[in-house]
């Protein structure tokens, strides 16, 4: 039995031009719920999450807390809790490590977060002499860090996760999700990942996507269980696409 | 007083227009027997009567922008007042003056000059800046004769801007710069410095006043040319300062000419230095203060508050300001139009034309005649500024052709 | 001597007042994007503020120089709703041809409420010194500092408070400002009154130097161009110092060498820069930029 949702995506539809990008998803995330949305380069991860934090035109109902954000401004929807770390972690070059952090202090506003500046180098212990260092002079792997950390301190209240291990060495890897394991005591995540092992290790739900439509969901259990099928779809998928480059410059990445 | 009786409130016959033959002063070069057979009259034409030879429009290209703000409305209040003091005077509107705004560059004025020109008006007063007047080939094809509130040599004849169709109503810049000149040396000033603009056409009327000074025994302490939007004159007032010049042929643009007053007074020179402004000065003297004010004076074409006081009132009345000489030509120009329908009995162009070029009309600024230079302006003054109002210092004759000093 | 000191403090005040224009001009493009062909005509309005409260209602400085500053900011909000925010989205080319009829606009519609006559406005501080020979008048002075405390200001407030983080993150980018809670649309809204109440402060200052008539902005403008490429536009800093910079080699050595082109020296300068180091002397690595 799946607890109340906190993000409910119903009917969910996005359109590049001609292109469908997203044919009618639903998926749901509880309170206290790690949700993993799992699917091959180009089935439409990317945009769905942009769609939840209001960044990307679409037609469908996406309510969180209560929140129509199909009809809200991405700030607002961030000030309400809902933090997105998007596809290649988009540091603020021009910002320091410290600033980037405060920064956040935006998305807070007047609420009270559980996670304050000390507890984000408690996490990630290697960004505390890195503090003065300009955000793009940053590793892949610490850019990853500072980005959930920076979103930590805008008092999330349901985390979006883009892809937090491309491009990062399985050593960070394990350092991110690790975090990520104590991160989700506190709040609850989606995570989208194409790297199933990892996601299905950090998730209590999954859903599948491929070519923009949820084509699978269930359990980290039963996923699982049914790798094989699991793999025929990570499989398949719009290969047509360049737009994974985005990930793969580890500095300025933009979504699609 | 020079004599002038075109007046608001004088009897439309007065308002006839003294020729030559009854001016104080016939233009050297000209005799009374040939102004008279120009003419073909010696006594004053009915302006009115004008009014037989058919409606009478005038197109008045109006600049509404450029670097002498200010002119504009000065030149276009100019033939407002004529055209309403005829119009009444007349009792029925015998002329009508059109206007098209333009600005200052040449496309516009292209495009704004083929527009007067197709509404087939009688003249057209064109804008008050010189560099239009490369563009003079446009009024030679277009058939419409017209009078420019400006002065440049190049449109003379034998210039490469010259048309038989355009006439210029002011002195022309190289003979303003010989007024500088003559002005320092016989004002006894010894030691001067000049501060010339730069503008398109490279001319500023310094060149021609350099010779005339050195010629009168003053001493050319240093030259300064600078862009016609230049704000510091730190440099020359420095040197000013430095090799103690006593006067400044300030031959620059209207801010320009503020910002060197400011300057000049900011140094302590006021008072130890005169400044000889170009003729834009009387449009812009207000913004100085009373103690730069005093240290300056300049030159224009004219002084209508003393040379035509009825006139020059009648214009404070209607437009609560001071009659400068930039308003005087464009009034004198809708007087000259009037004029010249009147004698040649006709609104054809080329009468019209004919009438212009044997103009003896005492107007405000001057008494304008052409000798065949087409320059139709024969008389320049000095004026002060003391105590805020324009005061006239001195005065100079040009020769006929309005291409020098009278005898100099 | 006394002429080295004369040249300097004329370099000084034209450099600073560069560098206040600059900054007006950086922080807005930095939040917005956007190229305000305007600015010069805001430097004239500020002035022509100044002299309609001061010269045409009498009031003191303080409080003219302030309502000045209120009205600015004000005229930039205005200005960034009713004609640049329906243009969001739209090419920046666009965009910078409708900052260019804006400036139109004010300049025109600033003839017709004051008049196309040039006006005078005396200094606050009207007294003159002599330094080392040179005639330095007061008002030089009063320029200089209130400029480099407004420009320290304007950095520290940029390095420190949050709202001066926000905006370098809406520089950076926008998108993931938004993402991280921050009023990206208020923020743009709020650089054009701050970068118009700048160049209002810019006019108020050079006002009592010269004459104030509509073209008194444009010049300043250009060589804030000047200032903002030398500088790298990426840097308050680096554009400050550019700003100084060109107006102590326009005075200084333009008093000295070539004295009669020594308004196109910001330009020489400008073009060897673009030439040398395209982004800027004081600029970094492309995404090193640092406003
Ligand atoms: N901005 C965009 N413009 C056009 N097509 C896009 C854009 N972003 C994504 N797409 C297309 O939409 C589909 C889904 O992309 P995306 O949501 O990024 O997938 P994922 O994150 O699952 O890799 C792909 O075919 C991609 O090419
Ligand atoms: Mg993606």
């Amino acid at each position: 039995m799946r607890p109340d949702p906190l993000l409910a995506v119903d009917d969910l539809r996005i359109a590049y031009g001609p292109v469908l990008a997203v044919r009618g998803a639903a998926l749901q995330v509880g309170r206290g719920e790690v949700v993993a949305l799992l699917g091959a380069n180009g089935a439409g991860k990317s945009s769905t999450l942009r769609a939840i934090s209001g960044l990307q035109p679409c037609s469908g109902q996406i309510h969180f807390d209560g929140i129509d954000c199909t009809r809200t401004s991405p700030d607002r929807l961030a000030r309400a809790g809902l933090i997105h770390v998007p596809e290649g972690r988009r540091i603020f070059p021009t910002l320091s490590v410290a600033e980037n952090l405060q920064v956040a202090g935006a998305a807070r506003s007047r609420r009270r977060g559980a996670f304050v500046v000390d507890d984000v180098y408690d996490l990630f212990p290697m960004l505390v002499p890195l503090r003065q260092r300009g955000g793009w002079a940053l590793s892949g792997g610490e850019q990853q860090m500072l980005a959930i950390g920076r979103a930590l301190l805008g008092a999330p209240r349901l985390l979006l996760l883009d892809e937090p291990s491309l491009g990062l060495a399985p050593a960070v890897v394990r350092t991110v999700f690790a975090a990520l394991a104590q991160i989700s005591a506190e709040v609850p995540m989606l995570l989208v990942e194409q790297n199933t092992v990892v996601a299905l290790g950090a998730c209590t739900h999954g859903y599948v996507m491929s070519g923009g439509r949820i084509v699978l969901s269930g359990t980290a259990a039963e996923l699982r269980a049914g790798e094989a099928l699991l793999d025929s779809y990570l499989g398949q998928g719009d290969v047509d696409t360049e737009d994974a480059a985005g990930g793969d410059d580890p500095v300025r990445g933009r979504p699609g | 007083m020079r004599m002038f009786t075109m007046a608001a409130g004088a009897a439309v016959l007065s308002l006839g227009v003294a020729t030559a033959a009854g001016a104080t002063t016939p233009p050297a070069g000209t005799t009374a027997g040939t102004a008279a057979a120009g003419t073909g009259a010696a006594a004053a034409v009915d302006l009115c009567s004008a009014a037989a030879a058919g409606p009478i429009t005038i197109v008045h290209l109006t600049d509404v922008k450029g670097e002498s703000p200010t002119a504009i409305d000065d030149f276009s209040n100019g033939s407002a007042l004529a055209a309403k003091q005829i119009n009444e005077q007349c009792g029925k509107e015998i002329v009508k003056v059109e206007r098209i705004a333009t600005d200052f560059s040449a496309e516009a004025f292209e495009t704004n000059v083929l527009k007067a020109q197709e509404m087939k008006p009688t003249v057209i007063i064109g804008q008050g800046s010189s560099s239009q007047m490369s563009k003079n080939s446009l009024v030679t094809d277009g058939g419409i004769p017209t009078l420019w509130p400006v002065g440049t040599a190049s449109a003379l004849k034998g210039g490469e801007n010259y048309s038989e169709l355009s006439w210029m109503l002011r002195v022309v810049n190289d003979t303003q710069g010989q007024v500088w000149g003559k002005y320092v040396v016989d004002a006894g000033f010894k030691k001067a410095w000049m501060e010339c603009v730069t503008t398109q056409l490279g001319v500023s009327g310094c060149g021609a006043a350099e010779p005339i000074l050195k010629a009168g025994g003053v001493e050319v302490i240093g030259r300064s040319d600078s862009a016609t939007d230049a704000t510091d004159f730190t440099n020359s007032v420095t040197t000013i300062k430095d090799k103690g010049a006593d006067v400044v042929v300030l031959a620059q643009f209207p801010r320009p000419t503020l910002a060197f007053a400011k300057a000049v007074e900011d140094n302590g020179l006021a008072g130890k230095v005169k400044l000889i402004g170009s003729t834009s000065t009387e449009l812009i003297y207000q913004a100085l203060s009373p103690a730069a004010q005093g240290s300056m004076v300049a030159l224009a074409d004219c002084n209508p508050p003393t040379d035509a006081p009825d006139v020059a009132a009648a214009y404070q009345a209607a437009y609560q300001k001071g009659m400068t000489s930039l308003a005087a030509v464009t009034y004198d120009a809708v007087f000259m139009t009037v004029d010249a329908v009147a004698r040649e009995g006709s609104t054809d162009p080329k009468k019209v034309a004919e009438g212009i070029a044997s103009t003896h009309l005492k107007g405000v600024c001057q008494t304008y005649s052409d000798s065949g230079s087409h320059a139709l302006a024969h008389h320049m003054v000095v004026t002060s500024f003391g105590g805020g109002k324009v005061t006239t210092e001195k005065s100079y004759d040009l020769d006929a052709d309005g291409k020098a000093l009278a005898g100099g | 001597m006394a002429r080295f000191v004369a040249l300097f403090l004329s370099g000084m005040t034209d450099g600073v007042v560069a560098a206040l224009a600059a900054v007006g001009l950086l922080v807005l493009n930095k939040a917005t994007g956007i190229v305000n062909f305007a600015h010069g005509d805001l430097i004239t309005l500020g002035a022509y503020l100044g002299i309609w409260l001061i010269n045409g209602h009498g009031w003191g400085y303080v409080p003219a120089v302030t309502v000045s500053l209120v009205l600015m900011f004000a005229v930039g909000v205005v200005m960034e709703r009713v004609s640049l925010a329906p243009l969001r989205g739209k090419s920046v080319h666009v965009v910078v041809i409708a900052t260019l009829g804006l400036a139109l606009a004010l300049r025109s519609l600033v003839g017709i409420w004051q008049g196309t006559d040039p006006k005078r406005l005396e200094s606050p501080v009207p007294g003159r010194s002599t330094v080392f020979g040179a005639t330095v008048t007061h008002h030089r002075l009063l320029i200089i500092a209130v400029a480099l405390v407004v420009l320290v200001a304007v950095m520290g407030f940029f390095a420190r408070t949050s709202w001066g983080r926000q905006v370098r993150a809406v520089a950076a980018d926008r998108v993931m400002a938004q993402l991280a809670g921050v009023r990206a649309g208020t923020l743009s809204m709020a650089a054009f009154g701050f970068s118009a109440a700048l160049a209002g402060l810019c006019g108020l200052l050079v006002a009592p130097l010269g004459a104030i008539d509509l073209n008194l902005g444009f010049g300043i403008m250009l060589n804030s161009f000047a200032a903002m490429v030398i500088g790298g536009s990426g840097s308050v800093g680096g554009v400050v110092i550019a700003g100084v910079g060109i107006g102590l080699i326009e005075r200084v050595i333009g008093g000295y060498v070539l004295t009669d082109y020594s308004e196109a020296f910001p330009f020489v300068v400008m073009i060897l820069a673009i030439a040398l180091r395209p982004q800027g002397l004081f600029g970094q690595r492309e995404h090193a930029a640092r406003l």
